[in-house]
């Protein structure tokens, strides 16, 4: 990074590539490569309440982004602050879409699927072909599976429906013992 | 030669990005069903583990969210790692842009390769059970054999980057065992270890008198673990674990009132159960605050007692706090132009019932502005007020104020605010009641067309004149013509020596002091025809005591007259904001009491001062925020 | 008179149309184009608050960029 005038701005990432200052405004020049539009756009976009913000190409591969505050500053310890903080909202930008473009195999596998649903239930056929390794969880613990089921219990209907068949005596009974042993527990 | 291999943890793989313990990213909470492997006695949807929500629900709940503007997809239960769908739900989520978080019990995620796939997926931010830190505790209040997965799958997820949180919920049974928790976890210096306050719900419930501690109990050993907590992480030079409390009444934590935790302080902005058609903003509304806890100053961010706790045990063990300042105001800030171009006319048009929907909007917290073509969304964060006290503000008192100015404190309100009041747009609307409202501006100065009616009340006085809370003198072209033709004899109070050295000069027909309203001495004989509490009586700190004082002293035929403003929301851009968050000044308020709260202070001297009411205004929709109360003393 | 030049690989066409549209209460404006550029002479009818005008005009073209999704 280096800088165009008596500015130090040491604290700034080294992918912003350059950074000028006069006495109200800030550019800095970023390698497009490292920070896409999209990223540019996003950051810039947070700034808009506190700065002017304009974007322009210097030259290609290059985008250039001067913040000029809308009110006076407290020379450059604010402007220094400024792009600190816009450094690092770029650098979030750039990250989230990052992980947008990381996850394009993903989004594409599950709009197929999305558009497959929307046509209907997929054939014998179609279910032979899906791959269901990347999604599926082994559990050889067997730890995936409901209390209940684990320990053979009824849920409250099929305990209805016990209760429904026991005289009435058997049932209050059997409530009477449930009841006991949670409260011991 | 020191050991430089980097430890088995820093080997795996970091989720992108992600900051240990940032919570910025809005959630939204999804219930998948409410099966669970485990069994809490303090269960709470004991009644409903049977339901499960559907493959296809939940994933239409997911792109709701993302449509909503959400950060971050939460799945909780039940238990949500025992869904075979649980990858494609993280996957889906991704897909969609949005960070993806579990609210669990842990056991799934004791397999390590659990773990990874669901980082490579945007994991970010997990919240696990973990009641005590032995099998023996732990797998007594789970009824399962648990604990060494929960704990295994701390040690899978430490490390990684991720917002990692660890829940205790605190019953009879282990209210006794928690530092033995915190010694469990101070192995992993990224989590935040929380102590929770049983919910009489549920199992929690049912099981009341067998499960639930007394507040008063669980308040303090709380206390000792964190501070036991704390220094042990000193002692380690560790930057962590960190301590934190929920549903615990702040004031039985002093010293730990700052760490209080909840469904805010962790972003979640909605939520939605298995069967509803649509997200709801997250409330406390299974809390309470007492009758007592009015004016206490840690209010708006103390969860209160649950209401089922309350109506068995009432509020004996609180003791609230009203010896400290709290503020008068809170901010709404800009997030969201949410159209530039809307031209609706009716109810039928508009984006709420149209476009955004009606249910997942916080009522206070969510503030939709109109103006002319444009809508802008803002909302309040503030924990200085609780969501009871800003849906009051809001709706009940109409309190709300777009800053025009570019001050870090408004200090002239005619001139830096105006009024936000509901559009005509809501006229007629079926969801009226239901829905946070659309606001429109009111180009109307309410501060000064209110104010005129004390101006009134001056204007008429005559005789001895006690003005406690003078201030800077701001009815100066009324009271010096009053003063200087001998109609009134007129004694200012204030406690700021500024104000009074800069009075002294301008007023030399004024008699003034310089001391705040408890410490007033005055001579035996002193008597007044007139009392004025202007825009003091939230200042004062015990206002009961110094009615006892002063009401003696108003002669037969007098007066006392309150005038004091309600709280009130301001709307403010992303900048104002930042720049009002930054400033250091300081509260002065010890209440914000409205005109009915100044009423009830008075009722006791009713009967022995002869007080009869003969003026007052209160504050509602399109008023300014002061209101004025006046007595007659006979 | 302030010529402001909006790159044509950053800036929506549309955006600057609507902009100038929007702010033509407070400025004078003079569209013409260049291969790379959206060109836009601004003259402000209030000259004391000539910089904020010009200032906030960017932001609104920017903004309404934004808005529309960038250019692609």
């Amino acid at each position: 990074m280096s800088t165009d005038n008596q500015t130090s701005f040491t604290d700034i990432p080294e992918a912003v590539v350059s950074v000028a200052a006069t006495d109200r405004s800030v550019s800095m020049v970023v390698d497009s490569e490292l920070y896409p539009l999209q990223a540019v756009y996003g950051a810039s976009y947070i700034f808009i309440d506190r700065c002017y913000v304009f974007i322009d190409r210097p030259e290609p591969g290059k985008y250039r982004v001067t913040l000029t505050a809308k009110e006076s500053v407290e020379e450059a310890e604010a402007l220094r602050q400024l792009v600190g903080e816009y450094a690092n909202e770029l650098l979030s930008c750039a990250w989230r879409h990052q992980v947008t473009q990381d996850n394009r195999v993903a989004i594409e596998t599950v709009t197929v699927q999305a558009i497959a649903g929307a046509m209907g239930e997929p054939s014998l056929d179609d279910l032979a072909d899906f791959d269901f390794t990347d999604e599926a969880l082994d559990d050889p613990l067997g730890i995936a599976q409901s209390w209940e089921d684990k320990h053979g219990r009824k849920s409250p209907a099929e305990k209805e429906q016990a209760k429904a068949k026991v005289p009435e005596g058997e049932a209050a009974e059997a409530t009477e013992a449930a009841s006991t042993e949670e409260a011991s527990a | 030669m020191s050991d430089t291999r980097p430890r088995p943890e820093l080997l795996r793989h970091r989720a992108p990005g992600a900051t240990p313990g940032s919570r910025t990213g809005t959630k939204a909470l999804i219930k998948v069903g409410y099966a669970c492997n485990e069994h809490c006695s303090f269960c709470h949807t004991l009644e409903v583990r049977h339901i499960q929500g559907s493959t296809a629900e939940v994933d239409g709940k997911i792109r709701r969210a993302a449509e909503l503007g959400h950060e971050m997809v939460v799945l909780s239960g039940g238990e949500p790692t025992i869904r075979p769908e649980l990858v494609h739900w993280a996957s889906l989520t991704a897909s969609l842009g949005l960070d993806f978080g579990l609210v669990t019990n842990g056991q799934m995620l004791a397999y390590p390769e659990v773990v990874e796939k669901l980082i490579a997926r945007r994991l970010r931010y997990v919240y696990l059970s973990l009641h005590g830190g032995t099998r023996k505790i732990h797998n007594l209040m789970v009824r399962s054999d648990a604990f060494d997965a929960a704990y295994k799958a701390v040690e899978n997820l430490s490390g990684r980057g991720l917002d990692l949180a660890v829940n205790c919920v605190i019953t009879r049974h282990n209210v006794e065992h928690l530092q033995g928790l915190v010694d469990a976890l101070l192995p992993y210096a990224d989590v935040e270890v929380k102590f929770s306050m049983v919910e009489p719900k549920g199992g929690g419930d049912k099981l009341f008198d067998h499960l639930m501690p007394r507040v008063e109990l669980v308040a303090k050993r709380v206390m000792e673990a964190i501070s036991y907590g704390d220094r042990r992480v000193a002692e380690l030079g560790q930057r962590g674990p960190t301590f934190s409390h929920g549903a615990i009444p702040l004031c039985l934590l002093p010293g730990y009132e700052d760490r209080f935790d909840d469904l805010k302080t962790h972003a979640y902005r909605t939520m939605i159960e298995v069967g509803e058609p649509d997200f709801f903003p997250v409330d406390d509304l299974n809390k309470t605050h007492a009758d007592r806890c009015h004016g206490c100053a840690l209010r708006g961010p103390c969860p209160g007692l649950y209401n089922g706790y309350h109506e068995v045990y009432g509020a004996t063990e609180l003791y609230p706090r009203r010896d400290r300042p709290r503020s008068n105001s809170y901010n709404y800030k800009l997030e969201k132009l949410v159209s530039l171009a809307f031209e609706g006319e009716t109810h039928d048009d508009c984006l709420l019932r149209r476009g955004v929907g009606v249910t997942p909007w916080d009522r206070g917290r969510d503030l939709f502005v109109r103006n002319g073509k444009r809508v802008a969304r803002f909302r309040a964060q503030s924990r200085d007020f609780s969501d009871r006290e800003i849906y009051a503000i809001k709706h009940d008192l109409g309190q709300l104020y777009l800053d025009v100015s570019r001050k870090d404190a408004p200090d002239d309100f005619a001139r830096d605010l105006v009024q936000l009041a509901r559009s005509p747009l809501c006229e007629g609307c079926p969801s009226f009641a239901e829905c946070t409202g659309m606001f429109e501006p009111v180009f109307e100065d309410v501060f000064t067309r209110d104010d005129a009616k004390v101006r009134e009340v001056l204007a008429s006085l005559r005789g001895e004149v006690l003005d406690l809370g003078c201030g800077e003198g701001p009815y100066e072209s009324i009271l010096a013509p009053l003063a200087e033709a001998g109609t009134i004899r007129y004694l200012g109070v204030d406690p700021h020596a500024a104000a009074i050295a800069e009075l002294r000069q301008r007023w030399p027909w004024a008699e003034l002091r310089c001391t705040g309203g408890e410490e007033l001495e005055l001579d035996p004989e002193r008597r007044f025809d007139h009392v004025l509490i202007l825009r003091a009586w939230n200042h004062l700190r015990e206002p009961e005591r110094i009615l006892d004082q002063l009401l003696p002293r108003v002669r037969p035929g007098g007066t006392l007259t309150i005038v004091d403003n309600v709280a009130f929301g301001l709307a403010r851009t992303r900048d104002q904001t930042q720049r009002a968050e930054r400033s250091r000044a300081q509260f002065e308020h010890y209440r914000n009491d409205s005109l009915a709260d100044a009423a009830r202070v008075l009722e006791p001297f009713g009967a022995r001062f002869g007080l009869a009411e003969i003026a007052r205004s209160t504050v509602g929709p399109r008023t300014s925020n002061q209101w004025l109360l006046r007595v007659r003393v006979s | 008179m302030t010529e402001l030049r909006f790159p044509r690989e950053v800036y929506v066409g549309e955006a600057v149309d609507e902009a100038v549209k929007t702010w033509s209460r407070f400025a004078e404006f003079e569209l013409s184009e260049t291969d790379d550029h959206w060109v836009v002479t601004v003259t402000p009818k209030h000259e004391a608050a000539a910089r904020q005008i010009i200032g906030e005009f960017g932001n609104f073209v920017l903004g309404l960029t934004i808005d529309r999704g960038g250019v692609s």
